[in-house]
C-alpha cells in the first residue's frame, strides 16, 4: 500500500509539473491586432493598437487631432477607418461598443499602453461568415505598421478559446502598389453541434488547467473518509460512510457552480472579478485548514455549495466576455457546464485512491503535510490576486 | 529533521541543508512569502519525519527533490528555447589574432585570397563543423537574415562564431577582412563595433534574447572557387552581410543590414564604439543642405517607424520613386548624396566598392532622395530613403528596444544585384 501511495503521489506531482509548464508567449512587436468573433448575425472586432501609433496617425493624417485624443475621438477615428463589407461592397451598420486604454506587456518591447476598441457590425443572417474587412487605421499614415487579423471565436466552427487563434491574414501597406488591400474573410461551414462540443471541451479543460478549482475539490474530498473524534480527524474503516460524504460534497459543489455559472454568464449578477478570484483562493485555504483540524465537520456539503457559487462565478468570467448573442450563449453555457461536470468526474475518479489511502494509519500526517502545502499555495494566490504581489517562481503558471 | 527555525532572516543554514537534498527552493520575492514558505516546508517535513521515520522521509524527499529539479529544468528549457549553438559568450572580435591566417594566404588577393582562406579554414575544422558551414548555394538560404537577435529570428543558417576555436576564428575574421573594407567605422571595423554592441547589451540588458558576439552566424553558400556562384553569409542581431561571387567576380554586395543599439558612443571590449555615427552624419548633412523648396519636395507625407525593405521583404520596392530627384539638385548637394551612399558601399573591399560607386554615380541623376520626420535624422521616426535605378538605402531612427535612447535600422539593397541578381 505504501508503494501504491508513493506512485500516486509521484503521478500527482507530475500532473502539477505539466500544469506549471504550460505558459505561453505571444506577439513580437507592437503591431495592431484585430481579433474577430463570428456570431450568427454579427461580426465583433476587438482591435488592439499601441497608443503611440494612434497618436501619430491621428495627429499627422487628415484627422488632425494633436496630442492625446479622447475616447470619443479614438472611437470616431476607428469608425472611419474600419468597415465590414458584404460581397457587393456595401458597408454593414456598425457600433462602437467600447474604447479602453490598457497597459500591455510584450516580451520584446516591455510595458506599453494600448487602445482596445470593440466594434460590432450587424450582418444579415449567414453573412457573418464571409465578408470583406476594409481596414486602414494607423497604416494609412504609418505604412510600416501592420494589423494581424485573427478569428478568435467562431461558435459554429467550434472555435471558442484558444491560445493560438486562427490566423485570418495580415493587413499591410503594399509598397509595390502603394495600396492597402482589404482582407477577404471566408470562415468554413459550421454547425451548432460543433460549437456545443467545443464549449464542453472548453469547460473540461478550464477545470483541469485551472488548478485552483481542482485543489478546492480535492481538499474537501480528502476528509470524506474521515470522522471527527475529540476535535481531531480519525479514519473510519467503512466505505459507506466515505462514499456518502464523497457524493454529498461533489453534488453540492456541482449545484452551487451550475447556478452561478449561468447567472454570471448572462450577467444576471454583476461582480468584481478580483473579489471572486480572491474568494476562490480563500475557499482553498479554509478547506485546507479544515482538512488539518476539523472546522465544519458534517457540514462540508454546505461549504461546498456556498463556495461552489463562488467557483461558478469564476467559471462564468470566461463566458461573460465571449461576445455571443443569447441563442449561441445558452448553448455555450450548457456545453461549458457539462464539460465542467465531466472534468469534475475525472478529478473525483483520480481522488478515489484517497479513500483507499485513508485506511493506512500513516496517511494522516501525509494528508496534513499536503494540506499545509495546499494552504501555502492558496495564500500565495491570495497575495497575488488581492494585492498584486509577485508569485514565487515555482508557482508561476 | 530541520529544527523549527522558521525565521528567514537567519535561514542560511536551512537553505544550505535543503539544497543538499536537491530541492529546488522557491525564489522568495518578499518576506511574508519567505516566512510562509519556510515554516510550511519545515512543518511538513517534521510531520513526515515523525510518521515515516528518518530513512523513509529522506528517501521520499530525495525522490521528490529530483522530480522537482527535473521538472524545473524541463520548464526552464521550454521557456528559453534558444538552440544550443548560441553560446551567449563574448568572443571579443577585435582581439582575434589573424596573423596565422594572413601568413597562410599572403600570395593571394581579392577573390583568390577568399578561396585560399576558406580552404584553409576547412582544413582546421572537424568534418562535422565543416558540414555545417559549407552549404549548397541557395537563394532561399540567402534570404534567411534578420535584424532580430536569435530569440526573434531562428532561421539563420550555418554555425555561430561560438562554435569555432580562436585559431579558426582568425580565419573567419580574415575572410571578412578580405571581403569587406578596412576603413575606420566601415567594413570590418563597423562589424566589430556592432558585435561589441551585442556584448554590451548582454551585460546591460540581458533578457534571454541571445545578445552576444558569439551568436553571429557564418556560412558559405556554395563552394568558393574560380568557377561557379557562392555567397559569403554572415549575420546576426543588427547585421547582415551578403557578398555573392560568380566565377571569381563580385556580383552582389546586398542585402546589407546595419543597425546598432546603443547608437551613441559606448565603451566595450577595450575600445570606444560608435559604428553608425558617420552614416547618420552623412544623411543629416545631405538633408540640412536642402533648401526649403527642395526639402518640401523630398518630404514624405507618411510616418515610417521602420525600414520597408527589411528582412524577408525582398520585393517591397515601391513602383514609383518618391521625393526629390538628385539630378535636380546642384552638384555640391549631389556630392552629399554620393557621400551618404558611400557610407554603405564602402563597407565592401575597395576595388569592388569602386566599381559599385561608379555605377551608382552614373545613375545619380535618376536617384531620388526622400525623408520623413526631422532633417536631424536623430529623433524617433526620422526616416530617410535613397532610391535609384539600382541603389536603395533606407535608414530609420527608432526607440531603443533594450535600453533607453534611439537606435537606427538601415539597409542597403540593389534593385538589380541583391543576392547577386539571383533573387
Amino acid at each position: 500500500l505504501r508503494a501504491a501511495s508513493s506512485v500516486y503521489a509521484i503521478a500527482f506531482a507530475l500532473i502539477c509539473m505539466v500544469q506549471l509548464s504550460a505558459g505561453a508567449l505571444s506577439h513580437p512587436l507592437p503591431n495592431s491586432v484585430v481579433a474577430l468573433t463570428l456570431d450568427k448575425r454579427r461580426v465583433s472586432m476587438r482591435i488592439e493598437v499601441p497608443v503611440a501609433e494612434v497618436e501619430t496617425a491621428m495627429a499627422a493624417g487628415p484627422d488632425g487631432v494633436g496630442g492625446a485624443p479622447s475616447k470619443a475621438q479614438v472611437g470616431g477615428y476607428f469608425a472611419r477607418h474600419v468597415a465590414i463589407l458584404d460581397a457587393s461592397g456595401a458597408a454593414m451598420p456598425q457600433t462602437i461598443r467600447s474604447v479602453e486604454k490598457v497597459m500591455a506587456t510584450d516580451p520584446e518591447v516591455g510595458k506599453y499602453q494600448e487602445w482596445h476598441i470593440t466594434i460590432e457590425a450587424n450582418t444579415p443572417s449567414g453573412h457573418s461568415r464571409s465578408f470583406i474587412l476594409r481596414y486602414d487605421a494607423i497604416i494609412h499614415q504609418i505604412p510600416t505598421h501592420f494589423a494581424a487579423v485573427t478569428i478568435e471565436r467562431d461558435f459554429s466552427a467550434g472555435l471558442i478559446e484558444s491560445e493560438t487563434p486562427m490566423q485570418a491574414g495580415v493587413i499591410k501597406f503594399d509598397f509595390a502598389s502603394a495600396k492597402i488591400e482589404p482582407l477577404v474573410i471566408i470562415a468554413g461551414q459550421g454547425s451548432l453541434r460543433t460549437g456545443f462540443r467545443a464549449m464542453a471541451a472548453l469547460g473540461y479543460f478550464h477545470v483541469l488547467h485551472g488548478i485552483d478549482h481542482i485543489l478546492f475539490l480535492l481538499t474537501l474530498l480528502a476528509v470524506a473518509p474521515l470522522a471527527m473524534r475529540n476535535g481531531r480527524w480519525m479514519p473510519v474503516h467503512c466505505y459507506g460512510h466515505a462514499l456518502r460524504r464523497f457524493l454529498a460534497i461533489s453534488l453540492a459543489f456541482t449545484a452551487g457552480h451550475s447556478i452561478s455559472l449561468a447567472a454570471g454568464a448572462f450577467e444576471v449578477v454583476r461582480f468584481n472579478g478580483m473579489f471572486v478570484e480572491v474568494s476562490v483562493a480563500v475557499s482553498i485555504v479554509l478547506a485546507a485548514i479544515h482538512a488539518i483540524r476539523p472546522l465544519f465537520f458534517g457540514r462540508e456539503w454546505m461549504v461546498a455549495a456556498a463556495f461552489g457559487l463562488v467557483h461558478g462565478l469564476a467559471f462564468s468570467q470566461s463566458l461573460a466576455g465571449i461576445g455571443f448573442g443569447w441563442q449561441d450563449k445558452s448553448v455555450a453555457v450548457l456545453g461549458f457546464n457539462l464539460g465542467v461536470e465531466a472534468a469534475q468526474i475525472t478529478v473525483m475518479a483520480a481522488a478515489l485512491p484517497l479513500l483507499a489511502l485513508s485506511r493506512a494509519n500513516r496517511f494522516q500526517p501525509m494528508r496534513q503535510a499536503a494540506m499545509v502545502l495546499v494552504a501555502m499555495v492558496a495564500c500565495h494566490w491570495i497575495g497575488e490576486r488581492a494585492f498584486g504581489l509577485p508569485l514565487p517562481q515555482w508557482l508561476l503558471v | 529533521l530541520f529544527g523549527n527555525d522558521s525565521d528567514c532572516g537567519a535561514s542560511i543554514t536551512q537553505k544550505a541543508r535543503l539544497t543538499i537534498l536537491n530541492l529546488k527552493l522557491p525564489v522568495v520575492s518578499n518576506k511574508w512569502q519567505c516566512g510562509a514558505s519556510a515554516s510550511g516546508i519545515i512543518w511538513g517535513l517534521n510531520s513526515m519525519t515523525k510518521s515515516l521515520g528518518r530513512n523513509h522521509a529522506a528517501i521520499g524527499l530525495l525522490a521528490a527533490g529530483l522530480l522537482a529539479g527535473g521538472g524545473y529544468y524541463f520548464y526552464i528549457s521550454q521557456l528559453q528555447g534558444i538552440a544550443a549553438n548560441y553560446t551567449d559568450s563574448n568572443i571579443n572580435f577585435g582581439a582575434i589574432d589573424t596573423a596565422a591566417a594572413d601568413a597562410a594566404c599572403t600570395a593571394a588577393a581579392g577573390h583568390e585570397k577568399l578561396v585560399c582562406l576558406t580552404g584553409g579554414l576547412k582544413k582546421l575544422v572537424t568534418p562535422e563543423l565543416a558540414a555545417k558551414f559549407e552549404l549548397a548555394y541557395s537563394v532561399e538560404d540567402a534570404r534567411k537574415w534578420s535584424n532580430f537577435p536569435p530569440v526573434g529570428y531562428r532561421d539563420r543558417v550555418g554555425p555561430t562564431l561560438g562554435e569555432f576555436t580562436l585559431e579558426q576564428l582568425g580565419y573567419i575574421k580574415t575572410i571578412l577582412k578580405t571581403a569587406a573594407s578596412d576603413l575606420a567605422n566601415e567594413g570590418v571595423d563597423e562589424l566589430e563595433q556592432i558585435l561589441n554592441a551585442d556584448d554590451y547589451l548582454k551585460v546591460k540588458a540581458d533578457d534571454g534574447a541571445g545578445f552576444s558576439s558569439s551568436n553571429y552566424h557564418f556560412a558559405l553558400l556554395g563552394k568558393p572557387a574560380t568557377a561557379g556562384t557562392w555567397q559569403l553569409y554572415f549575420g546576426g542581431h543588427h547585421f547582415a552581410f551578403a557578398n555573392t561571387y560568380t566565377d571569381g567576380k563580385l556580383t552582389g554586395a546586398s542585402p546589407s543590414f546595419r543597425g546598432v543599439e546603443p547608437f551613441t558612443k559606448f565603451s566595450q571590449n577595450g575600445r570606444d564604439n560608435e559604428p553608425m555615427a558617420q552614416e547618420q552624419a552623412a544623411f543629416a548633412a545631405m538633408l540640412k543642405s536642402l533648401s526649403t523648396e527642395e526639402a518640401a519636395k523630398a518630404k514624405l507625407a507618411q510616418t515610417y517607424t521602420n525600414i520597408i525593405a527589411g528582412p524577408q521583404q525582398d520585393n517591397a520596392f515601391p513602383s514609383t520613386r518618391e521625393g526629390i530627384r538628385a539630378g535636380d539638385l546642384p552638384s555640391e548637394k549631389q556630392a552629399l548624396v554620393l557621400a551618404a551612399i558611400e557610407t554603405y558601399v564602402r563597407d565592401i573591399a575597395t576595388t569592388d566598392a569602386d566599381a559599385i560607386m561608379a555605377r551608382y554615380t552614373g545613375e545619380l541623376a535618376e536617384t531620388f532622395l526622400a525623408f520623413s520626420g526631422t532633417a536631424g535624422v536623430n529623433a524617433e521616426n526620422d526616416y530617410i530613403r535613397i532610391d535609384g535605378p539600382s541603389v536603395w538605402i533606407e535608414f530609420s531612427m527608432q526607440p531603443g528596444r533594450s535600453i533607453p535612447g534611439m537606435h537606427p535600422h538601415s539597409v542597403w539593397r540593389d534593385r538589380t544585384s541583391d543576392y547577386g541578381g539571383n533573387s
